[in-house]
This record gives C-alpha cells, sequence and structure tokens, in this order.
C-alpha cells in the first residue's frame, strides 16, 4: 500500500508541472475564417440562429446537420426547410459525430462551449461564431460575416438592405409621435433590459423599454408597478398573464409571439420590427401587414 | 488480493471498449496504429482518437476512482455505510462555482469552469468543516450537520443564480449539473491528475488509521490515533479527490456511495484493500456509463450523471430498506 501511495505521490508532483503549462484557450473571431477561405459546400450548423440562415442563404442541400431547435415549430422558422437536411443534433457538445460528417464550416454561437470548439479546430475543421446579437446592427454584421463564409454575399446584402430599410421607415414614421411605453416577456416572466437586441426593437418600432436595467425575471407586482402601455409575450407567458388577476387587469395592450418571434437574432429581426411597429402604432403603419 | 487485480483487468478491457467503440468504430489494430504514429486513417479519425476519446477514457477512469475513493473516505471517517462526499458540500460547493462561472461570462476558456467549480468544492467544505471545529477538535456529528447546512445555502445559490440567468445558460447549466464528460480535453487530464493522484496516494496513507477507527473512536486513541488530525486529512483527501471529479465531470452521484458498498462485501473491509478495488470498481462504473452515454439509441439526451442515478438509486434504496430492518432510524 505504501508503495502505490509513493508511486501515486510522484506521478502527481510531476503532472503538477504539466497542469501549470496549461494555457487559456484561442478566441474564435468570424473575421478569422471567412475572409481568405473558398465558399462552404457542407455546413454543421450548431446554433438554432445558425439554421435559420444557413438554410435560407445557402440551402438545405448544402447542410450535413442541422439543431434539434429546427423541427420545433415554436423555436425556428424554417421547420419545413429543415426537413430536408437529414441529421439533426440535440447534443452540440459532442464533438466525434460532427467531426464524422466531414462539415467544411461548422457554425456555432456564443453559447457552444470553448472547449468543443477547440477540438473541433483540432480535428481540422473550420469554426465560425456568430456573436450573440445585442442589437440589430449585431443581426447584420452577422450576417455580413456568414453570407461572406457561405460564398452568399449577395443573398446576405439583400437581407441587411432589407432590415435597414424597414428600420429606417419605422424611424421615419413614428418620429414625432409619443413612444409607446412597452414590455417585453420572452419565455414566462423574463423581460428582456437595456443592451438587448430586444431593447433595440423597441426603440425601432416607436417605443420606448419599460425595463430600464438589465434582463431578468420580473414579479407580478414589479410588471403592474412599470405599468406598460403594451406588452409583448410568448404563449406562456399570456397563460400566466391570464390566471393571475392583478396581471389580467392591467390595461395594456397584449401582442402574442411565438416564441422564435419575441427575440429572433437572424434575417426574421425585418418581420418583427415591422410587426412590433404595425401593432405599437397601427395608425402610422395603415396598409402594413 | 485476487478480486482486486479482476477489477483491474475489467477496468483495462473496458478503457479498450471506451477507446474503441463511439459515433464510428474503430478496431483494436486501428487504435495500436494511430497510438503507433503509423496509422493511414483520415486525420480527423486519428484527432477523433487521440484528442477526444483518449482523454475522455482517462478522465472517466481518474473521476471515477477518485469519487469512489472519496466514499471509501467518508465512510471510513463517519464511520457510517451511507456517507459520501457530497454530505460536506463538496459536489453542492463545485455545482454553485460552475453556475455562478457560466452565468458571470467567466467560463470563456478551457480551465476558468473546472477551477471555479473546484473552488466552490473546496470553499464549502471549508466551511462546513470549520462550523464543526470546538476546542481545536472537529465533531463528526457538528460537521455532519454543517455539511447539511452548507448543502442547503449553496443549492439556494445555485437556483438564485440560474432563476436570474438567461435560457441560453440554462440549457450549459443543467447539462454541467447533470454531468457529462463530452468534449474534454487533455488539458482537463493534466488539471484534474495532480489532485486525483494525490488524493489517492493521500487516501492510502489514511487507510490504517481508518481501519483503527473503525474499531471505536476510544479503542483508534488508545493506539496512538490523533483523531482530530485524522479528520482534517481525511476531509482534505475526500475533498482534494471529489472536487477534482466534479470539476472537471459536474455532478456526478452515487459513485461515492455504491463502489465502495459492493466491494467492501468482496475484498473486505481493510481500507487500503478497499481504496484500491474502489479505485478500480468507481473507474469501471463511470467508465461504462459514459460509453452509454455514446453508444445507446437513446443517448442523445442521457447524460453521465443520469446514468449514475439510475444506477445508484435503486441500491441506495435496498440499504435503506436493509439497514431499516436492523435499526431505528424513526
Amino acid at each position: 500500500v505504501r508503495l502505490v501511495a509513493a508511486l501515486a505521490l510522484a506521478a502527481a508532483c510531476l503532472l503538477t508541472w504539466e497542469a501549470l503549462q496549461v494555457g487559456p484557450l484561442p478566441d474564435f473571431e468570424p473575421t478569422r475564417l471567412s475572409s481568405a477561405a473558398p465558399p462552404a459546400r457542407r455546413v454543421a450548423s450548431l446554433a438554432a440562429e445558425a439554421d435559420e440562415m444557413v438554410l435560407e442563404l445557402a440551402g438545405p442541400g448544402r447542410m450535413v446537420c442541422a439543431t434539434y431547435m429546427s423541427s420545433i415549430h415554436d423555436a425556428s422558422n424554417v421547420v419545413e426547410l429543415a426537413k430536408l437536411v437529414g441529421v439533426k443534433i440535440s447534443n452540440i457538445a459532442q464533438v466525434e459525430p460532427i467531426v464524422l460528417l466531414e462539415p467544411d464550416l461548422v457554425v456555432v454561437n456564443d453559447f457552444n462551449r470553448p472547449e468543443a470548439l477547440f477540438l473541433m479546430e483540432q480535428a481540422g475543421l473550420r469554426v465560425h461564431r456568430l456573436r450573440y446579437p445585442r442589437s440589430i446592427e449585431d443581426v447584420r454584421s452577422n450576417l455580413i460575416h456568414l453570407g461572406r463564409a457561405l460564398g452568399e454575399e449577395g443573398a446576405a446584402a439583400r437581407w441587411v438592405s432589407e432590415i435597414d430599410g424597414v428600420s429606417h421607415e419605422c424611424r421615419a414614421r413614428t418620429r414625432g409621435r409619443p413612444r409607446i411605453r412597452t414590455l417585453v416577456l420572452s419565455g414566462s416572466l423574463w423581460a428582456e433590459g437595456e443592451g438587448t437586441l430586444v431593447d433595440d426593437l423597441i426603440r425601432t418600432a416607436g417605443g420606448e423599454n419599460v425595463m430600464a436595467e438589465g434582463s431578468r425575471v420580473v414579479s407580478p407586482e414589479e410588471i403592474i408597478f412599470m405599468n406598460p402601455e403594451a406588452v409583448v409575450l410568448t404563449e406562456s407567458g399570456l397563460n400566466l398573464f391570464q390566471g393571475d388577476p392583478a396581471l389580467a387587469s392591467l390595461p395594456a395592450r397584449k401582442f402574442v409571439v411565438p416564441w422564435r418571434d419575441s427575440q429572433p437574432p437572424t434575417q426574421y429581426v425585418i418581420r418583427a420590427i415591422r410587426s412590433w411597429a404595425v401593432r405599437l402604432h397601427p395608425e402610422a403603419f395603415a396598409g402594413w401587414k | 488480493m485476487k478480486s482486486v487485480a479482476l477489477f483491474f483487468a475489467l477496468l483495462v478491457v473496458s478503457m479498450a471498449l471506451s477507446v474503441c467503440l463511439g459515433a464510428r468504430n474503430f478496431s483494436p489494430a486501428e487504435v495500436f496504429d494511430v497510438l503507433l504514429g503509423r496509422s493511414d486513417l483520415p486525420a480527423p479519425h486519428q484527432t477523433i482518437l487521440m484528442e477526444i476519446r483518449l482523454p475522455r477514457t482517462l478522465l472517466a477512469v481518474m473521476a471515477g476512482g477518485a469519487l469512489a475513493v472519496a466514499g471509501v473516505v467518508m465512510q471510513g471517517l463517519f464511520r457510517n455505510p451511507l456517507a459520501e462526499p457530497a454530505i460536506v458540500g463538496v459536489s453542492a460547493g463545485g455545482a454553485f462555482g460552475a453556475v455562478l462561472a457560466l452565468a458571470m461570462g467567466w467560463a470563456t476558456t478551457l480551465l476558468t469552469l473546472p477551477l471555479a467549480a473546484m473552488a466552490g468544492s473546496v470553499l464549502c467544505t471549508l466551511m462546513a468543516f470549520a462550523v464543526s471545529v470546538r476546542g481545536g477538535r472537529a465533531s463528526i456529528v457538528a460537521l455532519l450537520l454543517g455539511g447539511m447546512a452548507v448543502n442547503s445555502l449553496a443549492g439556494a445559490a445555485t437556483s438564485m443564480v440560474m432563476m436570474s440567468s438567461s435560457h441560453f445558460l440554462l440549457r450549459d447549466m443543467l447539462g454541467w449539473l447533470m454531468g457529462t464528460l463530452d468534449a474534454r480535453t487533455w488539458a482537463h487530464v493534466k488539471v484534474s491528475a495532480p489532485f486525483i493522484l494525490g488524493g489517492f496516494a493521500g487516501a492510502l496513507l489514511l487507510a490504517r488509521r481508518l481501519d483503527l477507527l473503525a474499531q471505536g473512536e476510544e479503542v483508534a486513541a488508545s493506539l496512538g490515533v490523533d483523531l482530530g488530525r485524522l479528520r482534517v486529512w481525511a476531509i482534505a483527501v475526500a475533498c482534494a479527490l471529489a472536487g477534482s471529479a466534479v470539476a472537471v465531470c459536474g455532478i456526478i452521484g452515487f459513485v461515492g456511495l455504491v463502489v465502495p458498498h459492493i466491494l467492501r462485501g468482496i475484498v473486505g473491509p481493510s481500507h487500503g484493500r478497499l481504496a484500491a478495488a474502489s479505485f478500480a470498481g468507481g473507474a469501471l462504473l463511470l467508465l461504462l456509463a459514459d460509453l452509454g452515454t455514446r453508444v445507446l439509441p437513446v443517448a442523445s439526451n442521457l447524460r453521465l450523471g443520469i446514468l449514475t442515478a439510475f444506477l445508484g438509486v435503486p441500491f441506495f434504496l435496498y440499504l435503506l430498506r436493509r439497514s431499516a430492518g436492523k435499526e431505528n432510524y424513526a
């Protein structure tokens, strides 16, 4: 027993030196991979927003896998297209199945674990990371970079132009009108605050976010105290509102949207801007759907 | 001794299976060729073997072994067959450290998540131990109660952090809380190995004193065992072992409880032999559970902690049932 203990202790001391040599991971910048590389033909999508963007930019024929989220109607705008992609990944941290699909581009986002990205790069895969968008400008940037990586700059540019056009028109039509005090609840009572894509969407659509601070779960009391004029909420949020007499009596206009439209970090942001603007200022957008 | 050797032989076979089987199966000859650097397999396949499966297999062995040996030490210290490292807050502290690191956005490098989990484990164990010390001596009952309190506190803090996190982070957090060996690298092996090997050596060195403690505190003290020092070292060893396992694999329950129990009936109560056999047994259990998460048809959402719990909970209930017949738990 003492001999085994001594050997284990000696090995521990030797390995301590090895442990001290472990350094940080390299950062994965979108621009690092996309400029000089040829357009990707076998794309693996490991993020829900990547499913939407890649499927509509490059088409299902160029995808080797999508995430399981692309099969859920409430979560994805591309369920029908995604049916044409044979492989759906549910555990995005398992690197082996992804490597074996032999993709020439793997599209991930900020929520994919860095160690999985590290292993993919070690296996020689090109990894393109989408930044989690905190503004409409971030969505534009993601579309431009991804379009370049896929060799679909033209299609990406058209979407960007459409985003700019809709945003510009919304701002122009709501200029001088009172800002509608708006609360957006994604999920149940999770309120999106300052510095988020939702905050930017509200302002572009002619509203003012009543959740002035960061995003967090809010209580019914807080919602009543905030006294919003409009509440954008999902199906589960509506159930909570209807089940709570105090919230049900709130005079605010309530707009129910599918979860996929409560904060769309993709080209579907165009639809969100339009529909939110129409709902917040129906008189300014007569003729818009 | 033969049974210990048999467990190590089974462990070697399971390690070979773990390296060979997965999303793509490799033959032993292909594995040897890759290990010897003379393989003509495509580079990505060689990477799968060398950079994904080998570190994953080694981590399963080390973490499973560490959890089981920590269980041996805790059961010896508390002289209670239902003791395990989690009762002094190692797992709950690790969970809090990891969840906090994810929520605060610190987990963007390879090692911040395991180091935060390790820090949480050590902090909670120290808190539980600190409240148990009276007049320079640690009381076992106070340690147990302190551990329960710290577990509750860390659990509440973890829930609070999770409630304040967006649903994107929640998936990551839940994945970690259920235990996983997905996407583990050589860096994880390097970081945890010194603690696990050092802790294993410590457990072996404490074995004789734990054998004496099993005869009763008075007997052990009369035979020259410094009970206060033994408690400090036993807690430190269990914390190093379980804390480092939790840091790299997340929360994996019941290995520390189940494995020493099964093996005590086979190799006997001697803590030296039991620790060695438990290392092999714990490694075997975790290795097979990890293999299950990779090759079972329903495995896409089956996590390591879930599989070990499925195996461990029925056994735990069986133990409770059997103990209830002999002792009054009322």
